[in-house]
């Protein structure tokens, strides 16, 4: 496994299927249960890939996500774009041509940076109250 | 008498290959001419047509006996053979014909053997080949006269420079994957004579005899829905689409601009788009990738309860759509 500050990368198997995925998601279940887990999975040696494989792939995005993280996919071949798009998960997920790029992407927007601003229905709202004071 | 012989498999002949106009689609053991599309081979549709344009017996070549499935005509004989040229030869001057077409299978040319014929007459040379705007076909009309001045089929097509018979009808050489899939959108939008083989249950919904479509799935035209095959609830099937015959397409899949070949199972709550899939192979035109489906809940062939489609099941399981995307062969006189 490759670290890459609070990003983790980490490589698919080759043939991510069902004899692939226990073991898989074993390696990669603390990580998942860490706070705000950042996470680049690396396809970039993944040959095959079948439903139990996409199954993985979701449980560990749903996973991430649950946690206020992320996983990113990199290096997807077009084999495996193909079985995403297939199974209709592509858009599900974030994907870039490299590791680095993919690493890059949570550092262009980090986690803390969510924005402190006021939504934009607050000043509807603040009109509202504002309203219901002055009546 | 008028004899015809069609051609259908790799070339045996030295020189062969340097006399077709292109190569085709390939398969393991036959080439598309022999697959199922819209409800009818390329090379049943095209026996058909010599049938009815004066062609009173054809002999059909092949290197691979599942062309076979597609004989059952009393005019048509099946020939088996490695080398189908050297059969060809022997079946051309078998004829005792005043004149022999011979077809080379797989592009789809759509002509008037009868005007072919006369145009040969008119011509008074030996060899007739047909052209079309960007080159020469495999659709060469010979007379027997010069059988003895040569000892092969091919030396005997390209003995002397042939006329040239501009086909007026629609070619599709079927040189790549886009081609069968452009093949199959203009036989549904009637740009060509391959016309879906079924009924037109609505304006461009096609559907072969026994297939069935549950009630929520929706076809949206135009598409081709093949016999004896199952559409389940939910799903959607529409941009120029094909699913031929004995094929299932399970619950809630979205097939778009896609052909399913005979006798696939296309598995649940699927996408599937810009493919063509056959049992468990599959390829995709815009990523350029085939691949084959190790998983059987995604796609697999089916293997029982087969119906007579053209093509023997194994032949379709086999397929080896890594081949599909040929490169082409220099076209004579190009």
């Amino acid at each position: 496994m490759l670290t890459s500050g609070p990003v983790v990368v980490m490589q698919v198997p080759e043939q991510f299927n069902a004899g692939e995925v226990r073991n898989f998601m074993e390696e990669l279940g603390p990580l998942l249960e860490s706070h705000r887990p950042r996470i680049v999975l690396d396809c970039s040696q993944v040959r095959s890939i079948d439903s139990a494989g996409v199954e993985a792939l979701l449980q560990c995005l749903e996973e991430t996500l649950k946690r206020d993280g992320d996983l990113k996919l990199a290096a997807l071949s077009p084999e495996s774009e193909v079985i995403l798009e297939l199974m209709r998960v592509a858009r599900v997920f974030e994907a870039y041509p490299t590791s680095d790029e993919a690493v890059r992407s949570f550092n262009a927007l980090p986690v803390d940076a969510v924005s402190q601003e006021a939504p934009w229905y607050s000043a509807v709202f603040g009109d509202l109250r504002a309203v219901k004071e002055a009546s | 008498m008028i004899g015809a012989v069609v051609i259908v498999g790799s070339s045996g002949e030295d020189g062969a290959e340097r006399l077709l106009s292109s190569s085709t689609i390939q398969f393991e053991h036959g080439c598309v001419a022999c697959i199922e599309l819209l409800g009818r081979t390329v090379l049943g549709r095209t026996i058909e047509e010599l049938l009815r344009g004066r062609v009173d017996s054809v002999a059909v070549i092949a290197s691979s006996p599942f062309a076979s499935a597609v004989i059952g005509h009393e005019q048509v004989g099946f020939f088996a053979a490695q080398d189908v040229w050297q059969k060809a030869w022997e079946k051309a001057k078998g004829f005792h014909a005043e004149a022999v077409i011979v077809v080379r299978l797989g592009a789809y040319v759509e002509f008037d053997p009868a005007d072919l014929l006369q145009f040969h007459r008119d011509q008074g040379k030996a060899v007739t080949r047909a052209w079309s705007d960007d080159g020469s076909l495999d659709v060469w009309v010979v007379d027997p006269e010069i059988f003895a001045q040569n000892n092969g089929l091919v030396s005997c097509l390209g003995s002397e420079d042939p006329a040239r018979y501009l086909v007026p009808g629609y070619v599709n050489r079927l040189e790549s994957a886009r081609d069968l899939r452009q093949l199959i959108t203009d036989g549904l939008g009637a740009r060509c004579h391959f016309r879906p083989q079924g009924t037109e249950l609505r304006p461009g919904i096609w559907l072969g005899h026994g297939a069935e479509v549950e009630r929520t799935a929706r076809l949206v035209a135009p598409v081709y829905i093949g016999r004896a095959s199952k559409i389940a609830d939910q799903c959607l099937i529409t941009r120029g689409s094909n699913v031929e015959s004995n094929a299932k397409v399970d619950y809630g899949t979205v097939i778009e601009d896609s052909t399913v070949l005979s006798n696939t199972y296309v598995g649940i709550g699927l996408d599937l788009s810009h493919s063509i899939v056959d049992g468990d192979n599959l390829l995709h035109l815009q990523h350029g990738v085939s691949l084959k489906i190790s998983d059987p809940v995604v796609l697999r062939p089916i293997r029982d309860n087969r119906v007579r489609s053209g093509v023997d099941g194994s032949f379709l399981a086999s397929l080896k759509v890594r081949n599909v995307a040929m490169s082409s062969l220099p076209k004579k006189g190009q």
